[in-house]
């Protein structure tokens, strides 16, 4: 089999493409048709590699051949030139000069370019790179991201990339595409009016675009959309009408969101003593589109509206936000069986009417700590119920983010919290945090611990040997309670030897995410660590460049981002880019992954 | 010419016209002088008619045209009134010594084969050939404290560059800054290509001077000029989600990363230009205000590009703003009122170093 790239050149000048990972042409080359026309020297040089997805080896080999395809005949001299890294590699040439052959010891990319003189003339040159790969080379599926300056008239491209461990590759060029501009307008019944819209290619949600339209019949808002139908959800500004997704939207040049007010939803919402609670928010989201948002008056009812046309089957959340101080948990129950015609009736738990804390107080060692934010989190799997008609009441479970401070004396006087265990995060000081179980199934405790954050040590090593990854970054993100109650990331930078040290929160819990800036290991991420579980040193895995480049018609894209992403990720880690950079003024990008490594 | 005489017997007689020889001079092309060793020449035969010319050049080691070699450097023939050649470092072989003179003649003759009379040799005194810079280049500004590598070519026709003594001086600019001497290169062409390392602390204009001198004293002084510019401040480029218009929200429904994905700066870009020193990367401060609270509250500890928004931290409708400053290495404080969402320190206020989100959670 042989891999072919068809390079065109019209007049002067043959443009390039690259090969794409798995050696085959990328689907993002442009190479052009080959030139038509006589006037000038049109010319065409073909680049053809054997064999195709060629390995290193001592003994390896691989074979590019040239091919000029012009109006005009002659015998044309070629000029040809190898590079691995910065490095020429020895060719060899057959008869005739057309075609070379050149050994492959090592893995990577290996450029090709030849030049081509004489006649036919008007033929210049042309470049392939070509990526050799290792044996046994795991293969990873990453996602690449490419977000466009906002002054270029391109879409932004997110698609799949398979990477081969091992080796270095060039994944070749990818074309963003550059459709017209697509106008639109959201209405409501009085006219148009200003909104939020979120569209994306039906089933492709990661190739999103955002707008904001606005409430003036002679300002359409405009977009550029790939060609495909879309789907466009759509939340408006004010909270008095219904959002909604639309599917199915044709790109076209000018296109309309009619939103209404949508069906009114009722319901009401009683505290574990059964009494109405007022003041509660409630919110629905169908098909993850919300609804308006309502709050419960003194009778605990409450009147919502949401866009069900189309929604039938789709599973609906019912979210409830009892007011400050209440002591009581948010509660969320997510069915597809909620008659939401029939009105909702939501009833907190018997079980947790909330505790007071007066008598507790938070302390470090012998001294209280006063006037300290504290957030106390925790979650109750059965917090209570929400029924809708005569389905049989679905179980609601109840998230605990309560927010306090203790007084002068170190009281948390006025609060009230579930009975259950939960956990307390004191901000003593600024960046002075503490993690402190707090039971409360048998009433208040006494007191809380607020222990002084340890101040951890580990190390960034690099893939090999026992160097240190001065430099290297760590990023400590919160999990658990800490992550609940939205204390923030910590960020760390290795020192000499890549020793990094740093103070946490006592009892606190963090994701590690080592990433090093100068591209001598790719990130790693260490998953739910504390105090005691923090490892001396960690190792980085090895990085793999990979390279490529844009291009959106005819032009080059540069001072494009460029996100490689977690493919198989869901959620808010499917949006953090593993590697990141910005294309330069070719167009051209390098990204330094994680080496998904050989087998 | 025919010459009709009246006689007393009419008749006619044909007389030839007499031969004159033809005079010849040289001149050399202006701006010739002083000849150079190694350096090219032109030298030009000034006649009233066309003719042929048999050129002749001989290098000699005296000043006045004696000691010569007996074989000439140059010998050329043919119509053209002009020859070019190049002076002889040398007058023979290696070792024969430096030429000192050189004697060109020329034998012009007319399409008769008359042998022009006037100048056919002359003398020219041929000394050392100074030193030669060939590269220069658009004057460029760099930034300040970012290590310059500046280079030049030089080459002397008549000295091995290997013999050349080079002096750099700053004579502009800072006149105390170091300079350290990059090893020199030497390129196909016979020239050297020789450079220096300079950390210019000082911004304005710089002129930094090279002098080369062969070993027989000749010098050539080239004069590299370029500004320092102060270090920019860093611009936000990039940034996700979308950030609404004045007075709305972005509504946010589900945990979502906030995220500045592109800094632009000349030193401290994100994501960092290059892994050499002296390049950095910017850095952020990231700033909550939450429902309720009147001043914004640091995200403590935050200094990376990215913060997690969990809208279940907050209760639907409720309206945060997130705000994030970035800074390079010189943190210059952003120091607009606090009330304005975006902040741009200085000119060109596109390039704003703050970047707020107004957030309504749903």
């Amino acid at each position: 089999m042989k891999a072919v790239v068809a390079l065109a050149a019209v007049f002067a000048g043959c443009s390039s493409a690259p090969m794409g990972v798995d050696g085959a042409p990328s689907a993002g080359d442009d190479a052009g048709g080959p030139p038509s026309g006589d006037p000038g020297a049109p010319c065409a040089i073909g680049l053809t590699s054997t064999p195709i997805g060629p390995t290193a080896g001592p003994t390896a080999t691989v074979a590019v051949a040239a091919t000029v395809t012009s109006g005009n005949a002659g015998l044309p001299t070629y000029t040809w030139s190898v590079q691995f890294g910065a490095a020429p590699v020895a060719i060899t040439a057959r008869p005739g000069g057309a075609a070379i052959q050149f050994a492959t010891p090592d893995p990577g990319i290996y450029d090709v370019s030849v030049g081509v003189s004489g006649e036919p003339a008007g033929c210049t040159s042309a470049a392939l790179p070509i990526n050799v790969g290792v044996v046994g080379a795991n293969t990873q599926l990453f996602r690449l991201r490419v977000v466009p300056r906002a002054d270029v008239a391109v879409t932004p491209l997110d698609r799949q990339i398979t990477v081969r461990g091992g080796a270095s590759a060039d994944l070749g060029a990818f074309s963003l595409e550059m459709p017209p501009l697509s106008t639109f307008q959201v209405t409501g019944p009085a006219g148009p009016l200003a909104a939020y819209v979120r569209l994306a290619p039906v089933g492709d949600p990661d190739r999103f675009v955002e707008a904001f339209s606005v409430a003036d019949p002679q300002a359409p808002t405009g977009v550029r959309l790939s060609s495909e139908p879309q789907t466009a959800r759509v939340i408006p500004s004010s909270g008095d009408l219904a959002p909604r997704l639309f599917t199915g939207i044709s790109p076209d040049f000018f296109f309309m969101l009619a939103l209404d007010r949508g069906t009114p939803i009722t319901g009401t919402v009683r505290d574990p003593g059964d009494a109405a609670l007022a003041g509660a928010t409630v919110q629905l989201s169908i098909a993850g589109v919300p609804s308006t948002v309502a709050t419960t008056g003194p009778d605990g009812s409450f009147t919502l509206a949401a866009a069900l046309d189309g929604t039938a089957g789709s599973a609906v959340t019912v979210d409830v936000a009892a007011p400050a101080g209440s002591g009581l948990p948010r509660l969320s129950a997510t069915s597809t069986a909620f008659q939401l015609d029939a009105g909702l009736v939501v009833r907190y738990a018997h079980n947790i009417a909330p505790v007071p804390l007066d008598a507790t107080r938070v302390a470090r060692k012998t001294q209280a700590v006063g006037s300290a934010p504290v957030m106390i989190v925790g979650s109750l799997p059965a917090a209570g119920t929400i029924a809708t008609g005569a389905v049989a009441p679905v179980t609601a479970a109840g998230d605990i983010r309560i927010a306090a401070a203790t007084d002068p004396t170190g009281a948390l006087a006025g609060v009230r919290v579930p009975p259950a265990l939960l956990s307390a995060v004191v901000t003593v000081a600024s960046g002075d945090l503490a993690v402190a179980a707090l039971d409360t199934t048998l009433g208040a405790p006494a007191r809380l611990e607020a222990p002084r954050g340890p101040s951890i040590g580990t190390a960034a090593l690099g893939p090999v040997g026992a160097d240190g990854l001065p430099g290297a970054a760590l990023d400590l993100v919160p999990v658990g309670a800490l992550a609940a109650a939205g204390a923030p990331e910590l960020h760390a930078i290795a020192g000499p030897g890549g020793a990094i040290t740093t103070v946490i929160a006592s009892g606190g819990h963090y994701d590690l995410r080592f990433r090093d800036p100068q591209n001598r290991a790719a990130a790693m991420v260490v998953a739910d660590r504390d105090e005691s579980s923090i490892a001396t040193s960690y190792r980085l895995p090895p990085a793999l460049g990979i390279r490529g480049s844009l291009v959106g018609g005819l032009e080059v894209l540069p001072g494009a981002t460029v996100q490689v992403l977690c493919s198989a990720c869901t959620g808010i880690d499917r949006d953090r880019p593993i590697a990141e950079a910005v294309s330069d003024g070719a167009g051209r990008f390098v990204v330094v992954i994680p080496d998904p490594g050989t087998r | 010419v025919f010459v009709c005489v009246s006689l007393v017997m009419a008749g006619c007689f044909y007389v030839d016209p007499i031969e004159v020889h033809p005079h010849v001079a040289l001149s050399p092309a202006d701006g010739e002088y002083p000849l150079y060793r190694g350096s090219p020449f032109v030298v030009t035969a000034h006649l009233d008619h066309p003719y042929t010319f048999e050129w002749s050049a001989v290098a000699c080691a005296s000043k006045f045209g004696r000691d010569c070699s007996a074989v000439p450097f140059a010998a050329l023939s043919g119509t053209s009134d002009t020859v070019a050649f190049t002076v002889p470092v040398q007058v023979g072989a290696p070792g024969s010594g430096l030429t000192q003179s050189i004697v060109v003649g020329v034998a012009a003759h007319d399409d008769r084969g008359a042998l022009a009379i006037g100048a056919p040799t002359t003398i020219y005194a041929v000394t050392d050939a100074p030193p030669v810079f060939d590269l220069s280049s658009a004057r460029q500004i760099y930034t300040i404290g970012v290590p310059l590598e500046l280079f030049t070519e030089v080459g002397d026709p008549d000295d091995a560059v290997a013999n050349l003594t080079l002096a750099w001086t700053v004579v502009g600019g800072d006149p105390a800054a170091p300079l350290t001497q990059l090893p020199a290169v030497p390129l196909d062409n016979g020239h050297l290509r020789t450079g220096v390392e300079l950390t210019p602390m000082v911004a304005g204009a710089w002129d930094l001077r090279v002098q080369a001198t062969d070993p027989l004293g000749a010098t050539a002084i080239e004069d590299l000029a370029f500004d320092i510019a102060l270090d920019r401040l860093p611009c936000i480029a990039q940034t996700q989600p979308i950030v609404a218009p004045d007075g709305r929200a972005l509504p946010i429904t589900e945990p979502t990363l906030f995220l500045v994905s592109q800094v632009d700066d000349d030193l401290d870009s994100y994501p960092r230009s290059s892994a050499a020193a002296p390049f950095g990367t910017a850095t952020f401060a990231w700033s909550i205000l939450a429902p309720g609270q009147t001043e914004r509250a640091p995200l403590a500890g935050v200094t990376g590009n990215a913060v997690a928004f969990d809208p279940a931290m907050f209760t639907p409708g409720d309206l945060v703003e997130l705000r994030v400053e970035v800074f390079d290495r010189t943190l210059t404080p952003v120091d607009c009122p606090d009330d304005q969402p975006t902040c741009a320190i200085a000119r060109p206020t596109t390039c704003v170093q703050r970047q707020t989100w107004r957030v309504e959670v749903r």
